[in-house]
C-alpha cells in the first residue's frame, strides 16, 4: 500500500512538470496553430538562467526562479517576433545591431559601448524600417504560416541545445535549490521537499494561468482568437499581442518546469530538453486544444510512467528492459488515441466531406 | 437625422471611398472603382447580388482583406478624414469603427458575457466598456438574462443581438453590418429593421449591406447597387423604391404588377445569350 501511494506522489511530482510544459504547448497552439518545438529549449534556457542567477550572482533562489521565469518569456517572445513573424523590422533592427557590435567589439572598443553605439544604431533601423513598413502596409493581421513556423521552431530548438553548453559548458551543476535532498516522512511516506515545492509551484502557476485565461481581457481575447481568428481580428483584438502573450507564458512555464526538473536530488545537465518527449504524449492524450486536458494528461502520464518505474521490478519485468517506463507512457497514449482519437478533451473536428 | 441626400451630402463624410479597385491574389480583380460616402449620422444602404463584392468593400474598409490575401491596389478609403489603406483592424476599431461580420461569427465557446467583453477589447477604460455594457443591454435586454449560456446554444435571433451587442462595445462612430437580416424569420427582420433605426438615432452612422432590399430600402438615407464589382446605381432611399430596374430586380415587383420570375429570366437568357 505504502509503496502505491509513494509511487503516486513521486508520479504526480513528476506529472506536474509535465502538465506545465503541456500548457506552454497549448497555449501557443491556440494562438497560432502551429507546435512549439523549441519549448524544449525553453526548459534549457530557464534552467540554466536560474542556476546562473541564483548560483553565480548569488540571489535568493526563489527570486532566481521568478526572475528567470519572466528572462525566459522574454526570450521566447522575442524568438517568435524575429523568427516565426519574420517582421522586416525586428530583421533588420538585430541585424543592425549585431553587425556593429562585432565591428566595434572586435576593432578595439570596450564591451559597454559597443552594446550602447550598435544597440542605439539598431534601433534608428527598427525604427526606419517601421516607418517605410507602415507605409507599405505591410505585417498586420497575419497568421503564421503553419509548417514553416513549425520547421523553423525544430531549428531554434537545435540552436539552444548548442548555445546553452558554450555558455554554461557540460558539466553536471547544482542548482542551487534549498531543497537539496530534504525529506519529510509522513507514516511509512517519503515525501522530498523537491517533488513538494514541485507540486506546490505547479499548483500556483496553473491556478495563475487558468485565472488568466478565464477572468482577465487577454485571457478572453486568446480564447476568442482560438475559437475565430478572423472575427476576434474585427473586434480590433491584435494577433501580435495575443502571439507574444502565448509565447511569453510558454516560456515562463518552461522556465519553471526546467527549474523544477533540475532541482533537489537531479542535477542540471544539459539534456533536460529530454523532459519534453514525454510532455509530448500528455498533450495528445489530453487533446491538442484544451489547457485542463494538458494539466490531466501531465499528471496521467507522469503517475503512469512513475508506477512502471516501482512495479516492473516487482513483478519480474526487467527482461522488458531499462527505461521501459518511457514506453509505457506512450503505449497508455496508443490505447487512448484509439479509443477516443482527438485526446480526452480535445475538439472533436467535424469535416463535411 | 434623416435628411435628404442633397444636404448630408455638404458634410463631411465620415468615410469616404474613392475609386478603390480591390485584388484577391494578386490576381482576381474584384471591385473595380468603386466609390461610396457615408455621412455622419446616415443610414446608407449598399444592395447587390451574391458575388457583387458587397462584403469585399467591407473588407477593404476595416483592414480584413489582408486575412483573405486582398490588398487595396488603387484608391483611398479614408475614415474620418484619415487614410486608412493601410491600417490594421485594431487601430480602425479604437478609432471608432465596428462591424458585424456576415453570419454573425460570435464566439459560439465563450458565454455571452464574454463576447461582450471581447468586444470590448480595445476599450481602455473601465467606465467606458460599463457604459457601452449598459447601453447594449438596454438595446437587447435577453443578453443580460442570458448573460452566462454559452453562445453557441443561443437561438440564431439572439446571436445576432449579440453580434450587434458585441460591435456596439466599442461605441462605434461607423456601423458596418453585413447581412443582418441573413437567415432570419420575417417577423425578426422588422424587428431588426427598428434596432438598426434605433441605433441609428443614438447617434451612430451605419453602413448596411443586405439582400433584402424591402427592409434595407425603407430605413436607408441613401442607397447604392452594387453589381460585379461597380456601383451602378445610387440614389436616396427613397428614389431607389421608385426606381424600375430595382423594383424588378431587387424589390420582385414589375411595372404592371407581379410578373412571373420564369418571364424575367428567359428574358434576361436571351438578351445575353443570343447576342
Amino acid at each position: 500500500m505504502n509503496q502505491l501511494l509513494q509511487g503516486l506522489f513521486d508520479g504526480v511530482a513528476l506529472g506536474a512538470q509535465y502538465s506545465v510544459i503541456v500548457v506552454g504547448f497549448v497555449v501557443i497552439y491556440r494562438a497560432t496553430g502551429i507546435i512549439n518545438f523549441a519549448q524544449g529549449g525553453f526548459v534549457l534556457i530557464g534552467a540554466y538562467v536560474t542556476y546562473n542567477i541564483s548560483q553565480t550572482w548569488g540571489w535568493n533562489f526563489y527570486l532566481a526562479l521568478l526572475m528567470s521565469m519572466l528572462v525566459t518569456a522574454a526570450i521566447s517572445i522575442v524568438m517568435q517576433r524575429i523568427l516565426l513573424q519574420w517582421v522586416l523590422r525586428e530583421v533588420v533592427g538585430m541585424a543592425l545591431w549585431l553587425v556593429l557590435w562585432a565591428l566595434l567589439y572586435f576593432n578595439g572598443w570596450g564591451h559597454a559601448p559597443a552594446v550602447a553605439v550598435s544597440l542605439l544604431v539598431g534601433l534608428v533601423g527598427f525604427g526606419v524600417t517601421r516607418r517605410i513598413e507602415q507605409h507599405r502596409g505591410s505585417g498586420q493581421a497575419r497568421e503564421l504560416p503553419i509548417f514553416g513556423s513549425i520547421m523553423v521552431t525544430i531549428g531554434l530548438l537545435y540552436v539552444i541545445k548548442q548555445v546553452v553548453p558554450s555558455i554554461w559548458g557540460f558539466a553536471e551543476l547544482n542548482m542551487g535549490d534549498p531543497w537539496g535532498l530534504n525529506v519529510t516522512r509522513v507514516g511509512g511516506l517519503v515525501l522530498s521537499h523537491a517533488k513538494l515545492w514541485t507540486i506546490g509551484l505547479t499548483v500556483t502557476a496553473l491556478v495563475a494561468f487558468f485565472a488568466v485565461n478565464r477572468y482577465t481581457k487577454i485571457g478572453v481575447a486568446m480564447r476568442a482568437t482560438h475559437f475565430d481568428h478572423e472575427a476576434a481580428v474585427a473586434q480590433g483584438i491584435s494577433l501580435k499581442v495575443v502571439f507574444a502573450v502565448a509565447f511569453g507564458i510558454a516560456g515562463a512555464v518552461a522556465a519553471l518546469a526546467g527549474t523544477t526538473a533540475g532541482a533537489g536530488i537531479a542535477q542540471l545537465t544539459t539534456n533536460l530538453d529530454l523532459i519534453v518527449f514525454l510532455a509530448f504524449p500528455a498533450m495528445i492524450l489530453g487533446g491538442f486544444d484544451s489547457p485542463g486536458g494538458a494539466v490531466l494528461g501531465g499528471i496521467i502520464i507522469g503517475v503512469v510512467q512513475n508506477l512502471t518505474k516501482v512495479y516492473q521490478p516487482e513483478w519480474d519485468l526487467n527482461w522488458l528492459g531499462v527505461g521501459f517506463d518511457r514506453v509505457t507512457v506512450y503505449i497508455v497514449m496508443l490505447i487512448v488515441l484509439m479509443i477516443r482519437p482527438y485526446g480526452l478533451f480535445g475538439t472533436r473536428e467535424v469535416h463535411r466531406v | 437625422m434623416n435628411q435628404p441626400a442633397v444636404a448630408t451630402e455638404a458634410a463631411d463624410p465620415i468615410l469616404s471611398i474613392q475609386n478603390i479597385e480591390v485584388v484577391y491574389n494578386d490576381v482576381i480583380l474584384v471591385l473595380r472603382g468603386v466609390s461610396l460616402e457615408v455621412a455622419e449620422g446616415e443610414i446608407v444602404t449598399l444592395l447587390g447580388a451574391n458575388g457583387a463584392g458587397k462584403t469585399t468593400l467591407l473588407r477593404a474598409v476595416t483592414g480584413l482583406l489582408e486575412v483573405h490575401r486582398g490588398s487595396i491596389t488603387k484608391g483611398t478609403v479614408s475614415f474620418l478624414g484619415r487614410r486608412t489603406n493601410f491600417d490594421d483592424p485594431s487601430r480602425l476599431v479604437r478609432s471608432g469603427l465596428a462591424q458585424v461580420m456576415e453570419g454573425r461569427r460570435i464566439f459560439a465557446e465563450l458565454s455571452v458575457e464574454e463576447n461582450l467583453r471581447a468586444g470590448a477589447y480595445t476599450v481602455r477604460s473601465r467606465q467606458a466598456a460599463n457604459e457601452a455594457h449598459e447601453r447594449v443591454i438596454s438595446l437587447f435586454p435577453v443578453l443580460a438574462e442570458r448573460a452566462r449560456s454559452t453562445a453557441g446554444y443561443l437561438s440564431g435571433g439572439e446571436q445576432q443581438m449579440l453580434a450587434i451587442g458585441r460591435a456596439l462595445m466599442a461605441s462605434p462612430r461607423l456601423l458596418l453590418l453585413d447581412e443582418p437580416s441573413l437567415g432570419l424569420a420575417p417577423l425578426l427582420v422588422q424587428q431588426f429593421r427598428d434596432i438598426i433605426r434605433d441605433i441609428n438615432a443614438q447617434g451612430t452612422s451605419v453602413l448596411l449591406v443586405e439582400q433584402n432590399a424591402t427592409m434595407a430600402l425603407s430605413i436607408a438615407d441613401r442607397a447604392y447597387v452594387m453589381e460585379s464589382g461597380r456601383i451602378v446605381r445610387e440614389g436616396t432611399g427613397a428614389e431607389l423604391m421608385a426606381d424600375d430596374d430595382i423594383r424588378e430586380f431587387y424589390l420582385g415587383v414589375g411595372e404592371a404588377g407581379r410578373r412571373s420570375f420564369r418571364d424575367v429570366k428567359t428574358y434576361r437568357r436571351r438578351k445575353r445569350w443570343s447576342t
